[in-house]
């Protein structure tokens, strides 16, 4: 008895100790999947698989960069810039690739993060050669159209401006070419495309020459000058000259790579000066010119400087669901950095995209599924002379908002609904009960030989005889039988118990059960 | 006798699908709670309706039913939560 009330002890502490051990991992189902395996003492060979595959597909990727950039540059050089476009997003996309790549295998700090950082530039410096090409093309079709003499300085001017830059971006091209072979070479990697490519942009760019010296503007009485001629974000070049011939008040359009940026006026004494802060320019070579007049100056150039920045990122809870992210972007001497694109990664996979405001800092609403996440800000430096930054990792944990409804009625309804069944199935619907005095008709008592069988067949066969002396039809089950027959409801309840509860009778409980056979009515009750 | 040996092969049967459910489960990389959840009960239901007789029923199915009524209704929790899930995304 002891025994037993402590064996139900242990499984009611079991039973519970299970179901604490399991509620604890019911928010989040999931116990194990081979991706999210991070112990160091379990390695599960499937991932490994993984970053094998990921190492062996690097090589093929490096392969087919280089050949994409001799390919693309023949196709600009043969002006065909359809399928050029169509190379250069076929290269942006193999870009793409490798980048994901590296940082998936975590090799942004070996030499495949510096032939990757490479890569980033090259495609940057093609991409530029693909517009500044083509826009050079356009530039000498105009000339042969247009007739007048200013429009024709105008295009000039555009020319030289477009000239130099391709200059420049062939200059730092052909700079990154013996960085990018010699880690080729080291990897096996044919680098005759990526020669080519350095050679193609050369003539490319030559030939941009050759149209510029037919065309060379003449000595301008509008002069430019730039200072500094190098500058960092936020900081003021001023771009001021004298123009001899003009009259004071006289507008003086300035352009930067070609583009209006702004006007300056022309003083008593006949020069103008116009500070110009560096903003949202790209980091690298640009081209300043002025025009007053219809008259253009010489061309200029500033360089505008990489900085380095950083990010901040604070989480906050908000309510439910969703969390609010602040921080704010900074120069490294803590200059605030305005109208920045910024990406905020959940869980290392989606990004958000905001944009920081005036004074740089930026707020961001997203809704998160309950359960841990992990967020991160990251500024990509695009269209700004900055360089990348990422902010501290930060933990937030949604609540969630409790248990949704549905499920939990749903989950009520089922029980109901099981419950119902299971009552239903405990109380049969009682079928009709013939009445006795109808069913029964007594028969002369049967001959019974059961001297040979075992007890419980013994039981089977004056079971059989009873029924058939009271004229029971064989269908009826024994529990029928006793309600038929009240009388004799013990013997049909203990051949119950022996023919289902597979309970042995005694020879004593066969021999009485004999006698009511053959004993008729006097024996039962 | 035999009726409590029934209980017990009963009892051998479901263990041995839980252990077979966990194997193929780490076999295919993924140990989900929500699935494993699933397949128990239809392991529990399949036990219950094999051992229960047609004429008689002993107390371990009365407590074998008030398990069953609530793994259902589990199961219904985590279908109705899956089905608002796919109507969210």
């Amino acid at each position: 008895m002891m025994n037993r009330r402590a064996s139900y002890v242990i499984l009611a502490a079991a039973t519970v100790l299970v179901i604490a051990l399991l509620a604890a991992e019911a928010a989040d189902p999931v116990l194990y999947t081979a991706e999210n395996i991070t112990t160091g003492a379990h390695a599960d060979p499937k991932t490994i698989d993984g970053q094998k595959n990921n190492a062996a597909a690097v090589v093929p990727l490096m392969d087919e960069l280089l050949d994409q950039t001799g390919t693309l540059t023949l196709t600009i050089k043969l002006r065909d810039y359809e399928s050029a476009e169509r190379d250069l997003a076929r290269y942006s996309e193999l870009t793409s690739q490798f980048d994901r790549l590296v940082i998936t295998l975590d090799a942004s700090e070996t030499e495949l993060g510096e032939f990757q950082r490479n890569n980033r530039k090259n495609l940057e410096a093609l991409a530029s050669l693909l517009n500044d090409t083509r826009r050079f093309d356009h530039l000498q079709r105009l000339e042969i159209q247009v007739q007048d003499g200013d429009q024709r300085r105008a295009i000039a001017y555009e020319g030289e401006a477009l000239r130099q830059k391709m200059q420049k971006t062939y200059s730092a091209y052909a700079s990154r070419e013996s960085v990018m072979t010699g880690i080729g070479e080291r990897y096996g990697l044919n680098t005759t495309p990526y020669r080519e490519s350095v050679g193609h942009f050369s003539e490319i760019v030559d030939a941009a020459d050759d149209w510029h010296r037919a065309t060379a503007p003449q000595q301008s009485p509008l002069g430019i000058t730039v200072t500094p001629a190098e500058g960092r974000y936020g900081e003021t070049i001023r771009i001021a000259g004298r123009y001899a011939r003009g009259t004071p008040g006289t507008p003086v359009e300035i352009y930067i790579d070609s583009r209006a940026a702004g006007t300056a006026t022309l003083n008593a004494d006949g020069t103008y000066a116009w500070p110009y802060r560096i903003d949202r320019v790209a980091a690298g070579p640009h081209l300043v010119y002025a025009a007053a007049d219809a008259v253009y100056s010489g061309v200029e150039s500033f360089q505008a400087l990489p900085d380095e920045t950083a990010i901040s990122l604070a989480v906050a809870g908000a309510s439910g669901t969703t969390v609010t992210c602040t921080g704010n972007l900074t120069t490294i001497e803590g200059l605030p950095v305005a109208g920045a694109p910024v990406s905020i990664r959940v869980d290392g996979e989606t990004l958000v995209d905001t944009e920081t405001g005036e004074d740089g800092t930026y707020e961001q609403v997203i809704a998160l599924p309950a359960g841990e996440h992990t967020l991160r800000a990251e500024f990509h430096g695009g269209g700004f002379p900055l360089n990348a930054s990422e902010s501290e990792t930060a933990t937030i944990v949604v609540r969630g908002e409790g248990l949704p409804l549905i499920p939990f009625v749903a989950a009520l309804a089922a029980a109901a609904g099981t419950a119902w069944y299971l009552r239903r199935r405990e109380t049969p619907e009682a079928a009709p009960i013939p009445q006795p005095s109808q069913a029964i008709v007594h028969q002369p008592p049967p001959k019974v030989e059961i001297a040979d069988l075992a007890p419980h067949e013994a039981a089977t066969v004056l079971f059989g005889a009873l029924r058939d002396r009271l004229g029971i039809k064989k269908t009826k089950t024994p529990r029928d039988c006793a309600r038929i027959a009240p009388d004799y409801a013990w013997f049909f309840e203990r051949y119950e118990q022996i023919r289902y509860g597979g309970e042995e009778p005694t020879k004593e409980e066969i021999r009485r059960m004999k006698d009511v056979i053959l004993g008729g009515d006097e024996a039962a009750a | 006798m035999v009726g409590s040996a029934k209980k017990y092969y009963a009892l051998a049967a479901l263990v041995a699908w839980l252990i077979i459910v966990a194997f193929f489960m780490i076999m295919n990389r993924t140990l989900d709670l929500e699935v494993y959840f699933v397949l128990a009960l239809i392991g529990i239901l399949v036990v219950a309706v094999m051992i229960d007789g047609a004429f008689s029923r002993p107390r371990y199915m009365r407590y074998i039913g008030y398990l069953i009524a609530v793994g259902v209704a589990i199961f219904a929790y985590i279908v109705a939560e899956k089905i608002l899930e796919i109507l969210a995304s």
